[in-house]
C-alpha cells in the first residue's frame, strides 16, 4: 500500500513537472544559438574624419517589425564587444550605431539597410561617419562578407570615374550608378558626342559598408556582362516606374534612335533595350516621373541629334510601353530642371541656345526665365505659367514640402548666359508660377540640391563664376521656408556635374563628377552625414 | 489502443521496470534456509511448548530452520560487519560529552544520529537495551532543554525497548527519573510487538534467509492462541497465517497442528519438491502459496465471541471453520487473493506518460525553437 502511494505520489510529480512544462514551453521558448553575428564598423581614415576619435561609448540598436527595439552600449575603446544575444533568425532588422563622446553626445553614426538576421556567422560592414560632416569611402581596400551574397569594394574610388552620369535609389537600398562621361574624355567632354566618350558601366552603392558593390561592369564593359548599358550614354535620366521595380533611362549621348531608351530590372539586375523609343531621340532634356496614379515619365527639351533644341515634350506610358509626344514648350530648351509637383510638372529654365562648348566660349549662349506646366488632368497638356524673376540655366530645383501655404519649388544657382553664376535663390509656387527671393548661396552652376529628412535643402558642389577650373569643393545647407542660418560645410573633393542622392539612412551619397582644374570626370566619392 | 506487446512482458515487466526506475521495493536475494522468530510474552505458559511442538514438526518434514538464537547471531554480526553498532557507540560518547559541556543541541544531534544508525540495523531485536540507551540520552536532553513532551516521548520508547530499565540515583537528577518513572507508568504494561514487513525483509537480507517463520501469542479469554505467520522475503509479504487456540493439556498437538497447516506453504518457500504420494500436503486444496498483507502484530480484540474452538482453532487458513480473526491492520481477510496493483492494472499508463513526456519536451524543441545568434561589434 505504500509502494502504491509512493507511486502515485511520483505520478501526480511527473503530470505536474509535464505541466508546467508544457505551460512554460511557449513563453520561454527554446532558444537554440546558432550563429553569430559581427557589426564591423568601417570608417574613412582621412585625416579629421575619424568617427571614432573621441567616442567613449558606442549605442548599438536593433530594430525590426514585430520586435521590441534592442539598445546596447558598449565600450568604444575595445577592439570588440558583445553588445546581444539571441536575436531571432529570420527577422529583418535595421541596425543603428552611434558614437557617444565623454559627455553623452551623439559624435558620430552608420545606419543599416533593412536586412535578414541569417543562421550561420555573418557580418555586417556599417560605415560609421561623423555628424554634419562629409566623409570619405572606408579605408579598406577590398572586404568580403561571409554570409552575405554580396562584396564590397571600400575603396576611395568608384569603379570609373565619371560625370554627367544618373543614378537611381534602388527597392532594396542600393543605389544604381550608370553612364557618364569618363575618365578619358579630353578636357572638353560636353563638346563630344561619340560612343567612346559615353560609359556604359553601371555600379551599385550599398549605403550600409559605405561602398560599391564588387558586381559592378568595372575596370570595362563586355557585351554580355551584367550592370551594363544597351549602349554609353552620358546626360540621360534614370527614374523608377512608379508602382514597378522597373527603371527607365531615356535619351543622352550619343543620340541614337536605336538606344534611345532603356530599362533595368533590380531583380535580373541587368539592362535591357526598350522596346519603343523616344519619337525624337534627344540629350540633356529635362525628365521627371509622376506619382500615382499618373504613373508616367515625362521628357522635355533637350537636343536633338544634329544639335538642335527641341520643345517637344513626351511621355511614357507604363501601362503601354510606348512614348507619345503631347505637346510643346513654350520655346525649345536645353537641359531644363523640372520637377514633379501636385499641381503638374514644372519645366524650369534653361538654355534657349546651345551651340558651343565649353561655357566660357560660348558667348552666344542664352538663358531662359520661362515656367511651363504640364498638367495631366483630362490628358496631358503643355502650358506656360510664368517666369523666373532671373533667366538661369543649369540651376538646381527642388520641391519643398508643403508647410501650410501649399507646396513650393525651390530653384538656386545657374548661369543667366554668358557671365557670372547666379547667388540667387527663388522660391516658385507651382500653382499661380510666382516667383520670390529666397536665400542667397555662393555663385555656383552645374551642382546638386538635395532635400534632407529635416526640411533643410543642401546645396552641393558646381562651378564658380571662372568655369570649369574652379569647381567648389563646399556645400551650403539652406533652410528656405524656416529661415535657418544657412550653414556651410566643406566636402571630400571639389566636384560639379556630379550626382547627389538622399539615401534610407538619411546620408547623402555624392558620387563623380568633373573635378578640379579641368579634370573630366572623377572616381572619388563622399558621404554626407546630416 | 493496445500496444502489441507481448503479454509476459506487458504487466508484470513494465510495472517491474517501472518500479525498479521509481524507487520501488526491490525483491530480496534468495536464501536458503527460514528463520525461525519467536516473539513471545515473557514468563512460563502454553505458547513456548506449542511452539517448540510446532519447530519439531516442521523440522521433522525437513524445512531448514534457523533457530532464534542462531538468528539473532547472525543480526548481531551483520550489524557489527557493517560498522553500524561501532558507529552508533561512537556517537553516543561524543553526545555524552557535548551533553555534559551543557551543548544540548549538538548532544541530541548525535543522539539521533546515533538512534539512527542502529535502526537501520537489528539491534532492535537481538539487543535493544543498545538502542534504548541514546533514546533514553534524547529523553534527558530534551528534558533539561525544558521541551517535555519531546522528553517523554524519548523516554516512553526507551522504557518499550528496555522494560527493565532503571535510572541510576547517582547519576540522572530526581527530576529526570522522575520524568522517567511518570513516562513509563503511562506507557503501561508492555506486550512483544511483531517486527514489520519491512523489518523483517531487512532481517533476512542481514541474515541471508529466504523468509521468516514469525511465532507470536495472544490471550483469547482465558485461553492462549498460538500465530505462526510465514514470512516470503522474495516477496516481502506475509504469505501465510495461522492460529491456534491451545488447550492447555494438548499444546504439543496445538503446535503440531499449526506446524502441518504451514508446512505447504513453507515447503513452497524453501523450495521442497512435492512427494505427492498421497497429496496429503494439500490442506483443504490449498496448493499454492497465498499472499497475505499486513503484519501480524498486535492483539485479537473483537473476536472473542466468534471463537468456536472444536479443534481448538481460532481461524486458521484453510479450516473447515470461516476465519474468525482478521489480521491486525484491518486490512482484507488474509486468503483473497489480492488485485494487482493498480499501475500493472493500468499499465498503459505507462507508455501514455512516456509518450506526453516526450512530447513535452520534444514540442519546445521543435514548435517553439526559435534560432538566435549574438550580435557583436568589432570596432578597430
Amino acid at each position: 500500500m505504500c509502494a502504491c502511494a509512493s507511486t502515485r505520489w511520483r505520478l501526480a510529480q511527473t503530470l505536474r513537472l509535464l505541466g508546467l512544462l508544457l505551460a512554460a514551453a511557449p513563453g520561454a521558448g527554446c532558444q537554440w544559438d546558432v550563429g553569430r553575428l559581427d557589426i564591423q564598423l568601417v570608417h574613412t581614415a582621412r585625416e579629421g574624419q575619424n568617427p571614432l576619435e573621441d567616442i567613449r561609448w558606442l549605442r548599438v540598436r536593433v530594430d525590426g517589425e514585430g520586435m521590441s527595439p534592442r539598445v546596447a552600449e558598449v565600450d568604444a575603446s575595445a577592439s570588440s564587444a558583445q553588445a546581444f544575444s539571441a536575436l531571432p533568425v529570420g527577422q529583418v532588422v535595421q541596425v543603428r550605431v552611434e558614437g557617444l563622446n565623454g559627455s553623452g553626445y551623439v559624435q558620430s553614426r552608420g545606419l543599416s539597410r533593412p536586412f535578414e538576421v541569417r543562421a550561420g556567422d555573418q557580418t555586417l560592414y556599417l560605415y560609421l561617419s561623423l555628424v554634419g560632416m562629409f566623409s570619405g569611402p572606408p579605408s579598406a581596400t577590398e572586404v568580403s562578407a561571409p554570409g552575405f551574397a554580396d562584396r564590397f569594394r571600400t575603396s576611395s574610388r568608384t569603379g570609373e570615374g565619371r560625370a554627367f552620369h544618373a543614378g537611381a535609389e534602388l527597392p532594396d537600398g542600393l543605389v544604381l550608378l550608370a553612364g557618364g562621361v569618363g575618365a578619358e574624355a579630353q578636357d572638353d567632354p560636353l563638346a563630344r558626342r561619340d560612343a567612346s566618350v559615353a560609359l556604359r558601366s553601371a555600379e551599385r552603392f550599398d549605403p550600409t559598408a559605405g561602398a560599391f558593390l564588387l558586381d559592378s561592369s568595372w575596370p570595362e564593359c563586355v557585351a554580355d556582362e551584367r550592370l551594363c548599358l544597351s549602349a554609353g550614354r552620358a546626360f540621360f535620366s534614370l527614374d523608377r516606374l512608379v508602382g514597378r521595380d522597373t527603371y527607365l533611362a531615356v535619351g543622352g549621348e550619343p543620340v541614337d534612335s536605336e538606344f534611345a531608351a532603356e530599362t533595368f530590372e533590380p531583380e535580373d539586375v541587368h539592362f535591357f533595350p526598350a522596346r519603343v523609343g523616344l519619337a525624337r531621340p534627344r540629350t540633356r532634356a529635362g525628365q521627371v516621373t509622376l506619382p500615382e496614379p499618373t504613373q508616367a515619365v515625362v521628357v522635355a527639351g533637350g537636343l536633338d541629334a544634329a544639335g538642335v533644341p527641341l520643345a517637344s515634350v513626351e511621355v511614357f506610358d507604363a501601362s503601354l510601353g510606348t512614348f507619345s509626344e503631347v505637346g510643346a514648350l513654350g520655346e525649345a530648351r536645353v537641359a531644363p530642371a523640372m520637377v514633379a509637383t501636385p499641381e503638374g510638372v514644372l519645366v524650369i529654365g534653361g538654355w534657349t541656345t546651345f551651340r558651343e562648348w565649353p561655357v566660357e566660349q560660348a558667348e552666344d549662349r542664352t538663358a531662359s526665365a520661362r515656367i511651363d506646366r504640364i498638367t495631366f488632368d483630362g490628358g496631358p497638356r503643355v502650358e506656360s505659367l510664368g517666369s523666373l524673376l532671373h533667366a538661369r540655366a543649369e540651376a538646381s530645383a527642388v520641391l519643398l514640402p508643403d508647410q501650410g501655404e501649399g507646396a513650393r519649388v525651390f530653384v538656386c544657382g545657374g548661369l543667366p548666359g554668358p557671365g557670372d553664376a547666379l547667388d540667387s535663390c527663388e522660391l516658385v509656387d507651382p500653382a499661380t508660377g510666382a516667383s520670390a527671393e529666397s536665400s542667397r548661396v555662393l555663385p555656383r552652376y552645374r551642382h546638386t540640391a538635395t532635400l534632407l529628412d529635416d526640411g533643410r535643402v543642401l546645396i552641393a558642389g558646381g562651378f564658380n563664376d571662372d568655369g570649369p577650373a574652379s569647381a567648389y569643393n563646399n556645400a551650403q545647407i539652406l533652410d528656405p521656408l524656416g529661415g535657418r542660418v544657412t550653414v556651410r560645410k566643406d566636402m571630400v573633393a571639389k566636384r560639379a556635374g556630379h550626382t547627389a542622392h538622399l539615401l534610407r539612412n538619411g546620408m547623402v551619397l555624392l558620387v563623380g563628377g568633373q573635378g578640379a582644374n579641368g579634370q573630366p570626370a572623377i572616381e572619388d566619392y563622399e558621404l554626407f552625414n546630416p | 489502443m493496445r500496444i502489441p506487446v507481448p503479454r509476459l512482458v506487458r504487466a508484470r515487466w513494465v510495472a517491474a521496470l517501472l518500479g525498479l526506475a521509481l524507487g520501488l521495493p526491490v525483491a530480496a536475494p534468495a536464501a536458503e534456509p527460514i528463520g525461525w522468530l519467536e516473539i513471545l510474552p515473557p514468563g512460563p505458559g502454553a505458547a513456548g511448548p506449542a511452539a517448540l511442538a510446532a519447530r519439531e514438526a516442521l523440522g521433522t518434514r525437513g524445512l531448514p530452520l534457523l533457530g532464534s538464537e542462531e538468528l539473532l547471531g547472525r543480526l548481531r554480526a551483520a550489524d557489527l560487519a557493517a560498522g553500524r553498532v561501532q558507529a552508533a557507540g561512537r556517537l553516543l560518547a561524543e553526545g555524552r560529552q557535548l551533553h555534559l559541556g551543557l551543548k544540548l543541541p549538538e548532544a541530541l544531534e548525535r543522539y539521533r544520529q546515533a538512534v539512527a544508525l542502529l535502526e537501520e540495523g537489528c539491534v532492535r531485536f537481538y539487543e535493544p537495551g543498545r538502542l534504548a540507551e541514546p533514546v533514553l540520552q534524547i529523553g534527558v536532553a530534551e528534558h533539561q532543554a525544558g521541551h517535555r513532551a519531546e522528553a517523554e516521548k524519548a523516554f516512553m520508547r526507551a522504557a518499550a525497548l528496555a522494560p527493565g530499565l532503571e535510572l541510576d540515583e547517582g547519576y540522572y537528577s530526581p527530576g529526570v527519573r522522575a520524568a522517567f518513572l511518570a513516562a513509563r507508568e503511562r506507557l503501561g504494561p508492555l506486550s512483544p510487538g511483531s517486527p514489520r514487513p519491512e523489518e523483517l525483509l531487512r532481517m533476512c537480507q542481514a541474515a541471508g534467509l529466504r523468509g521468516l517463520v514469525v511465532v507470536s501469542s495472544e490471550r483469547v479469554g482465558d485461553r492462549p492462541v498460538l500465530r505462526l505467520a510465514l514470512f516470503d522475503a522474495t516477496r516481502a509479504r506475509f504469505v501465510a497465517l495461522e492460529n491456534s487456540m491451545l488447550d492447555e493439556a494438548e499444546v504439543g498437538d496445538g503446535g503440531a497442528l499449526l506446524a502441518e497447516r504451514l508446512w505447504p506453504q513453507a515447503r513452497v518457500l524453501a523450495g521442497i519438491p512435492e512427494d505427492g504420494a498421497d497429496g496429503s500436503d494439500q490442506v483443504d486444496g490449498v496448493d499454492e502459496v497465498d499472499e497475505v498483507d499486513g503484519s501480524v502484530d498486535g492483539g485479537v480484540d473483537g473476536g472473542v465471541d466468534e471463537v468456536d474452538g472444536s479443534d481448538g482453532s481460532v481461524g486458521s487458513i484453510g479450516s473447515e471453520e470461516p476465519l474468525a480473526i482478521l489480521p491486525p491492520d484491518g486490512g482484507p481477510p488474509p486468503l483473497e487473493e489480492e488485485p494487482p496493483a493498480w499501475y500493472v492494472q493500468h499499465w498503459w499508463i505507462w507508455p501514455v506518460a512516456a509518450a506526453v513526456l516526450g512530447v513535452a519536451i520534444a514540442l519546445p524543441l521543435t514548435v517553439f525553437r526559435e534560432d538566435v545568434v549574438d550580435v557583436r561589434v568589432r570596432i578597430h
